[in-house]
């Protein structure tokens, strides 16, 4: 019976030698893919979670500073005294035109809540002044109902835990006019 | 038919087995791919440190606003005042010193220097001390900040204690400083006569600094220059 020499470099039958993966070298190259595919797939979890929190944190700084600059656009007299405690609920600017707080807000599934203080202030201005004479003089001086502190606060569910943003800022009578009552 | 031909070269010069050309691509660019997204994950690069500084710059933005504000009551109630010290800070920057700058580090304590009273006008613009920041500590908050201060005057005041501790948890929260840098009468305007007597328009110029340190430790620092025009009645 003929054979075909299959091994032989100049036999027209020859087959190349193909040579396989041996079981150790899949295992070896299984394990340093799981090992170098850990990181991704923890990155595209983490990545949608940081997307997630940079979204919301960006849509509540964005809200605080919103209801901010409606509080400022309001007339002073309109904003009433709300000092000293997160949790009282008041109006906000005229019977017309009001803005009662906290404010809840769902955007894409999340609730944000905004509340606000806002504190009757009476600043101690130093005032330096020189006279006809020559002699300088130092006065301290209150001014009483030119000054608000404004102080707005929105929060919503974080990823396991309450996340919050606030703004601080004033609010004068500067373009009211003035009925500053002064006190040495 | 001779550019089919070496455009055929390059395509099996890629493709080639011999020469693995197109295997060494393949293998660089994934294994940039997984270094990089290694690199991510394990050296925790997200987006936290942008959102920290801009929540802090935002909320530095509103403080300088309001302080403007306030500062812009001070002028308009105290006009006479505010130009003796301009004149006399002027005077001693023209003459080379920085005085906006020692108006804050000559004063260990709430008040100015003595020889320099005119500091007084600006000095409540001045609330904490860049050490008493950088070393995480606010202790000089009460002894340094005298604008809503009651312990020179009892009284009156309704506030004043309460916004300041609120307002200290602020500052303590995003852990930044606003610091009145500078001040500028950038524009003294021709007396005009209007009804009521004759009015100066001047263009004042309040810059800012702010630094805030965010919850990785990184310093950004920040100028807020706000620009108004002051009317003021023309007396010499």
């Amino acid at each position: 019976m003929y054979r075909p020499d299959r091994r032989n470099i100049n036999s027209p039958f020859r087959v190349p030698r193909r040579r396989g993966f041996t079981l150790v070298e899949i295992l070896i190259a299984l394990l340093i893919g799981v090992v170098a595919f850990y990181p991704i797939i923890q990155l595209f979890q983490s990545g949608i979670k940081d997307s997630m929190h940079a979204t919301n944190w960006t849509q509540g700084r964005e809200l605080a500073k919103s209801y901010t600059d409606s509080i400022l656009s309001q007339k002073y007299d309109d904003l009433p005294h709300g000092g000293g405690s997160w949790t009282a609920s008041f109006v906000v600017g005229s019977a017309a035109n009001p803005l009662r707080f906290p404010k809840s807000d769902v955007i894409k599934g999340v609730q944000f809540k905004t509340t606000c203080q806002i504190f009757d202030l009476v600043p101690t201005f130093g005032n330096y002044s020189i006279n006809r004479a020559g002699t300088e003089t130092i006065d301290h001086l209150k001014l009483k109902n030119v000054l608000k502190g404004v102080i707005v606060k929105t929060t919503w569910k974080g990823v396991g835990k309450d996340l919050e943003y606030w703004v601080l800022t004033f609010k004068t009578n500067l373009f009211q006019g003035t009925n500053t009552v002064f006190e040495r | 038919m001779k550019e089919l031909n070496e455009k055929m070269t390059i395509v099996k010069l890629l493709g080639s087995r011999d020469n693995g050309f197109a295997l060494t691509l393949v293998i660089v660019f994934i294994g940039v791919f997984f270094t990089m997204a290694t690199m991510f994950y394990y050296f925790n690069l997200n987006q936290k440190p942008l959102v920290d500084l801009l929540d802090r710059s935002t909320a530095t933005d509103y403080l300088v606003s309001g302080l403007a504000e306030i500062f812009k009551m001070k002028v308009k109630e105290f006009p006479e005042e505010f130009r003796e010290s301009m004149i006399r800070v002027e005077s001693e920057a023209s003459s080379g010193a920085n005085p906006w700058a020692n108006m804050q580090t000559t004063s260990s304590a709430s008040d100015p220097p003595s020889n320099k009273k005119y500091y007084n006008y600006f000095h409540d613009f001045k609330f904490v001390t860049d050490s008493s920041w950088e070393t995480g500590t606010m202790s000089s908050w009460n002894a340094y900040w005298q604008l809503f201060s009651d312990s020179i005057f009892k009284g009156t005041e309704q506030d004043n204690t309460a916004f300041k501790n609120t307002m200290r948890e602020f500052v303590e929260k995003y852990d930044f400083i606003v610091d009145l840098s500078e001040i500028k009468r950038i524009h003294i305007g021709l007396p005009e006569a209007r009804s009521g007597g004759e009015f100066v328009t001047d263009l004042i110029q309040i810059t800012f600094d702010s630094k805030y340190k965010t919850s990785a430790k990184i310093v950004g620092k920040r100028r807020h220059d706000i620009t108004f025009d002051f009317k003021r009645r023309f007396t010499n």
